[in-house]
């Protein structure tokens, strides 16, 4: 046996080894080793001996009759057929994704295009209702500030601000949030339900 | 000391109470038969299933716990979050080992929560509205009350030493020697590293001899 495996200032095989040979996890060599060790060893096989009575103790630990039946109360608990629970954590992001759209909702419904006057207005009133309720730094800036260009001129923001936005950035920006949003969520509900497995 | 009846009750067998109201009886059937009619909804086929291994899995809970209503309280727990796993079970397995490691599971997770508390001392195992098993609960089918009463005190003193480990020492000797998982299936089934489950096994054990050869700790040495 090489020397690592022995203990070189006391002589002995390492605790772990011992464990492992108990266990019958060694390969036929150093199993060998170990115990040609032992048989000259009577501090080891002192120890592998503990460990076996351990290991006999620990199987002769018989088993305890479970005083009542649980399965009436288990198919009680069971969720309903059909109904999917998720972790209360996937809900919460999921909640938190709808509090986002209809945030984005509310800045983006003034700076439609001139053809949705209509929906224009009525989110310009709802935006300038906002704006009241919230504290000046909450105030989001056009979308124009973000994306500055020339582009088709959208009806001016409830904030008094006219917003210019070039299509293609629009769409392209439209177009990665989809993506990102429908990814994202894949990974979101994938990892739900692989907790819900566990 | 107390003079018990004494019983034995085998490691497949189980008393169950009628309970207020029975589900439909399924027809006998293998536990594959039973795991694919689960899979597919049908519920009473999961009860049955639940009464067949309910025992075993008590017993895994209650090594971990250290007291009746607990282990109930995880034995349920462990039934609740199999029937969501259920669909990816593999029908033609057996069950009881899948079960065992998912109550192992339930119950460090609830020890995390602090939804119940480890007891870890012979105070903790009498406290009130407890439940430990007494010494009628371990016993051997052996001759003579003397011996059987002998091997009774042998085995509470084993349970008391398993439940003065930490949980996670806990769950490695409940792994290894009453489930008979291999190290590597330990590392997976608490999704730790191999050194590290090997080396809370090895130190496990030597706390456990270190217990069985001594007085286990009690509230009067505290």
């Amino acid at each position: 046996m090489n020397s690592e495996k022995m203990d070189m200032a006391t002589g002995h095989l390492p605790e772990s080894l011992l464990n492992e040979y108990s266990d019958g996890r060694l390969d036929p060599e150093t199993q060998a080793a170990v115990e040609q060790h032992l048989a000259d060893c009577a501090g080891c096989q002192a120890q592998v001996n503990e460990m076996a009575a351990l290991f006999q103790t620990l199987n002769a630990l018989p088993e305890v009759a479970l005083p009542r039946d649980l399965s009436a109360q288990i198919l009680a608990d069971l969720p309903p057929a059909g109904l999917v629970r998720w972790p209360s954590w996937v809900r919460l992001v999921l909640a938190g994704q709808v509090a986002l759209v209809l945030v984005l909702l509310f800045w983006l419904w003034p700076q439609l295009s001139p053809g949705w006057t209509a929906l224009a207005d009525t989110g310009r009133v709802l935006s300038e209702s906002l704006a009241t309720l919230l504290p000046e730094p909450f105030i989001l800036p056009p979308l124009s500030d973000l994306l500055p260009g020339a582009g088709i001129t959208l009806f001016p923001a409830g904030f008094g601000m006219e917003a210019v936005l070039p299509v293609a950035q629009l769409a392209l920006l439209a177009g990665l949030a989809l993506v990102a949003w429908v990814v994202g969520n894949a990974l979101l509900l994938r990892r739900g339900r692989s907790l819900l497995e566990t | 000391m107390t003079a018990f009846a004494l019983s034995w009750r085998g490691p497949a067998a189980r008393e169950t109470t009628e309970p207020e109201k029975a589900p439909r009886p399924v027809p006998l059937c293998t536990d594959a038969e039973l795991i694919r009619r689960a899979q597919q909804g049908d519920r009473p086929a999961f009860g049955e299933l639940i009464r067949r291994y309910q025992g075993a899995v008590f017993n895994v809970t209650l090594r971990m716990t250290g007291n009746r209503p607990d282990a109930e309280d995880a034995a349920q727990e462990t039934f609740l979050r199999a029937f969501r796993a259920f669909d990816r079970f593999d029908p033609d397995q057996p069950p009881a080992p899948w079960l065992k490691r998912i109550a192992v599971n339930v119950c460090l997770n609830l020890f995390e929560a602090r939804r119940i508390r480890p007891a870890t001392t012979e105070s903790d195992l009498a406290r009130p509205g407890t439940d430990t098993p007494g010494l009628d609960h371990w016993s051997h089918p052996q001759p003579g009350p003397e011996q059987r009463l002998l091997h009774a005190e042998q085995a509470a003193q084993i349970h008391r030493a398993i439940l003065a480990l930490p949980p996670h020492y806990r769950a490695v000797i409940e792994l290894r020697h009453f489930q008979e998982l291999s190290y590597e299936e330990m590392a997976e089934t608490l999704e730790r590293s191999l050194p590290n489950v090997k080396s809370d096994l090895f130190r496990a054990r030597r706390q456990l001899r270190q217990l069985l050869a001594g007085p286990l700790p009690s509230a009067h040495e505290r």
